[in-house]
């Protein structure tokens, strides 16, 4: 039984078209004139717990819609949400108990406080008991390393310390689930692999299911074990991301430097995609000739001083996705 | 020179126009203090007595009326310059070929046109339906009244110009600024004429440039008070007055601004 | 949730003494305009000055009660605006009893403490007699008034969940209400008395009560129980206002922000 489940899930809007002019607004006031959107058409799928899931598709693909529904913030238009045995709109404060939140651009601790006073604020909030948050933030303060800062006001943190101190938030009460939107956002490399590292760790210990939203692909290779992709309200892409990686072939790119270059023939499957001097670069599809073949021909003919494999750009994928999409 | 001025003012007064429910529900209220303000100075006479030269009827008109004139002649509220300050935003003004305190004033007298059209006129038409208010009975007084209204709220908007460029010195000046509101709100005649203070008071306020924003207007509507020409020519003198406390102040601050930086 | 805002104030001492300063000044010119106008009439429909004062402390504190809930109900289009409401929606929690707490400011207690004060020397100058009956009649006005206070502020943010600009009608009600309770209702058109009678009851749990404390003839024709009504009064107006703060909730959540 997934932990999360959603079943054709529909959400329309409505749209008010206000052309400009005094006489038009007047009448927008009386006519509602406006047209439905399908920001989420018939979506479906099961997410076990323990997954981690990359949630991906362009802006106003209705990510933020689904999302929304899955934290019970919105109400369907039709279809089934069920999160943890219960659906979230209709026991909001049961589902809340249960999941964490972080918005990329939006705090949830209160601005002039240091973190450790939202923490309790969020503890009686969550309604855990003082006993069980003391020992949780001492727990998240070491993990996510918040000593330095954690007793000064959150308006004077870095955009890096605020993130860590947000995800420390959306952990206090141990939700089963944790939704992330665009966490890294904006943060610099370091910044980056910290978070992505205690993200990992949350996932494989404690078993948290965490469903992330992004446009960061680095987040996705080094995160995600599936990945969902969604565009115009609907999913166009649900797989494990080695099958992600697969679906326009298994293209890896073999990087060679010759001592001195002969010319040999390539087998079959293989293109040269460019050449500096000595340095070739190969494409080639892993499903047709694997790299030990190809590395092996090309001994046979040349000696070489370096090598090394690209395996498939995530992005390019996603991309390619999108314009398939697109052009169908 | 002048037409940078004006284009400010028309500019500020097409934002105005902009903020449209805002203000319906802005003129709701109003009204409804307009009704209440009336309802007491009906309550307190008791018979045909007059009181600081007000009758029963004079004495709802000056209720009636400082309700439809007290968006035109701000007495409370923020005209911004205090945050333009703090922003910096002052900074920016400073560098172009226009005095910021002239600048602010076209904009606060966009601002109040506006409010003469959405505010001052239906409440007035209210208030002649109701009533509470006649129209003028001496037409040459028209044009005089609304010289002396452009006065009262040049009067008013320097002063709170005035206090806001304290914004130069202090940080936090909300309750100097709550003191100041406090002051002009009492000693302008908005809530009580200044004819009902005691004597003592009524002799204070005369010194003082408040009174010179709603009393005097209204006593010229009304047709009260001394000549209508000796008020106008102090309030014109205070308008003098204000202006150049303005100027000076603001260059006291804008020295302090280049001095010690923002 | 208190304390945390007390400490977070705290840290802007100097300025917030001038603040207080310029409240208690403020004040005292309420004070003193009516006290001007006592000097020149001597009465408002048969009310005297200390009866007066006592209405002016009655409306001020009650509301600055209110506010000290209610307030950040104002700035509830702003809060839907930048997203925030749903991370109030994510919290296991109502979301009155969130946002409620956060309007908690030390300054209105200056505001709540001139008007005791001034309750307090209409109730010397007055002679009024501490009896069980007395002070009923008082609190049956302040409670009363508060939640309905608070009731207008509930609804002042509702409508935030329909209309992107906020709703300064409920403005109206609130602080014009306010302005009209610090005189007897016996002064207002007859339009205006069923108004705040019926349909905002701030009339309704102000006049009665204080009528009979002060032993006023005229009580507009209602039989004199009607004082005590009044808390179940505001309390069924809140409710009314409740519900449409809920249905407000459910429309938020149909159609996003």
């Amino acid at each position: 039984m997934p932990l999360i489940r959603v079943e054709n899930l529909k959400k329309e809007f409505r749209v008010h078209k206000t052309s400009g002019g005094m006489m038009n607004s007047v009448k927008g006031l009386f006519f509602s004139r406006g047209e439905v959107v399908n920001a989420v058409d018939d979506i479906s799928f099961g997410i076990e717990k323990g997954e981690f899931v990359g949630y991906l598709g362009p802006n106003g693909a209705g990510k933020s819609t689904s999302i929304k529904m899955l934290t019970g913030i919105l109400v369907p238009t039709s279809g089934d949400i069920v999160v943890g045995g219960i659906t979230p709109y209709r026991d909001r404060k049961l589902n809340s108990k249960n999941i964490g939140v972080v918005f990329g651009q939006r705090t949830q601790l209160w601005w002039d406080l240091p973190p450790i006073d939202s923490y309790k604020l969020l503890g009686k909030i969550y309604r855990r008991p003082s006993k069980e948050i003391q020992l949780k933030i001492e727990f998240l303060t070491e993990l996510l390393e918040l000593q330095e800062f954690i007793k000064s006001p959150v308006r004077k943190l870095s955009l890096g310390q605020k993130m860590r101190c947000e995800l420390a938030a959306a952990l206090l009460h141990s939700p089963e689930i944790l939704y992330l939107d665009e966490p890294t956002i904006g943060l610099d490399v370091v910044a980056k692999d910290s978070i992505r590292a205690f993200l990992t760790r949350l996932n494989e210990t404690e078993k948290t299911t965490i469903i992330l939203t992004t446009h960061d692909m680095g987040d996705v290779e080094k995160l995600c074990k599936r990945v969902i992709v969604i565009d115009s309200g609907k999913i166009i892409h649900d797989s494990s991301i080695e099958r992600l990686r697969n679906r326009f072939g298994n293209h890896r790119v073999l990087e060679v430097e010759y001592d001195e270059f002969s010319e040999f023939s390539l087998p079959e499957n293989v293109t040269t995609v460019k050449n500096i001097g000595n340095r070739f670069f190969y494409q080639f599809d892993s499903d047709k000739i694997k790299a030990p073949e190809l590395i092996k021909r090309i001994l046979e003919h040349n000696s070489i001083s370096d090598l090394s494999l690209v395996d498939v750009d995530i992005e390019e994928v996603i991309r390619k996705i999108y314009h398939e999409k697109r052009t169908v | 020179m002048l037409s940078i001025y004006l284009a400010f003012l028309e500019v500020s007064f097409k934002r105005q126009i902009t903020y449209r429910i805002a203000n319906w529900a802005g003129l709701f209220t109003n009204a409804f203090f307009l009704f209440f303000k009336v309802a007491l100075f009906e309550a307190i006479y008791v018979g045909n007595e007059v009181v600081g030269g007000l009758n029963s009827t004079s004495a709802m008109a000056y209720a009636g009326l400082a309700q439809v004139l007290v968006m035109v002649i701000p007495q409370w509220g923020n005209i911004g310059v205090g945050e333009e300050i703090r922003s910096g935003q002052v900074a920016i003004d400073m560098c172009r070929p226009v005095n910021y305190y002239f600048l602010t004033m076209s904009k606060r007298l966009g601002i109040s046109l506006y409010y003469v059209l959405m505010r001052a006129m239906p409440l007035a038409a209210l208030g002649i339906f109701v009533g509470i208010l006649i129209p003028f009975k001496n037409l040459a007084h028209i044009p005089l009244f609304i010289i002396s209204v452009v006065m009262g709220s040049w009067i008013a908007n320097s002063y709170h110009f005035l206090v806001e460029t304290s914004a130069f010195w202090i940080e936090n000046a909300r309750g100097l600024k709550t003191l100041s509101t406090g002051i002009i709100y009492f000693l302008s005649g908005i809530i009580l004429p200044i004819n009902f203070f005691p004597v003592w008071a009524q002799n204070i306020s005369r010194f003082l440039p408040f009174e010179y924003t709603i009393n005097v207007p209204i006593q010229i509507y009304l047709g009260t008070g001394s000549n209508i020409f000796e008020l106008m020519f102090f309030q014109l003198i205070w308008c003098l007055v204000m202006s150049a406390q303005c100027i000076w102040v603001l260059s006291k601050g804008e020295n302090q601004l280049t001095v010690h930086g923002g | 949730m208190i304390e945390a805002k007390i400490k977070g104030k705290m840290s802007y001492q100097k300025s917030y003494i001038l603040e207080l300063l310029g409240y208690f000044v403020v004040t005292g010119i309420d004070f003193a305009a009516i006290y001007f106008l006592f000097e020149s009439f001597p009465a408002v429909k048969g009310w005297s000055l200390w009866e007066i004062v006592y209405l002016y402390g009655l409306g001020s504190s009650a509301l600055a009660i209110a506010q000290l809930s209610g307030e950040v109900l104002e700035d509830m289009s702003l809060i839907i605006r930048n997203g925030e409401f749903d991370q109030v929606l994510i919290k296991p929690i109502s979301p009155l009893l969130f946002l409620m707490p956060q309007s908690f400011r030390l300054d209105r207690f200056a505001r709540l403490a001139q008007g005791v004060l001034a309750s307090g020397f209409s109730f010397y100058y007055l002679n009024i007699i501490f009896s069980w009956t007395n002070v009923a009649l008082f609190l049956c006005s302040f409670f009363s008034l508060i939640i309905i206070f608070i009731s207008l502020f509930l609804a002042n943010a509702a409508t935030s969940f329909w209309t992107i600009q906020s709703s300064e009608v409920f403005n109206a009600f609130t602080y014009g209400g306010v302005e009209m309770s610090k005189f007897p209702l016996t002064i207002y058109k007859r339009w205006m008395q069923v108004l705040f009678l019926f349909f905002i009851p701030i009339g309704f749990v102000i006049f009665f009560p204080t009528s009979i404390l002060f032993e006023k003839e005229n009580l507009l024709n209602f039989p004199k129980f009607s004082a005590f009504l009044s808390p179940f009064i505001a309390i069924a107006f809140f409710g009314v206002i409740w519900v449409y703060w809920r249905v407000g909730i459910r429309h938020y959540q149909s159609t996003g922000s």
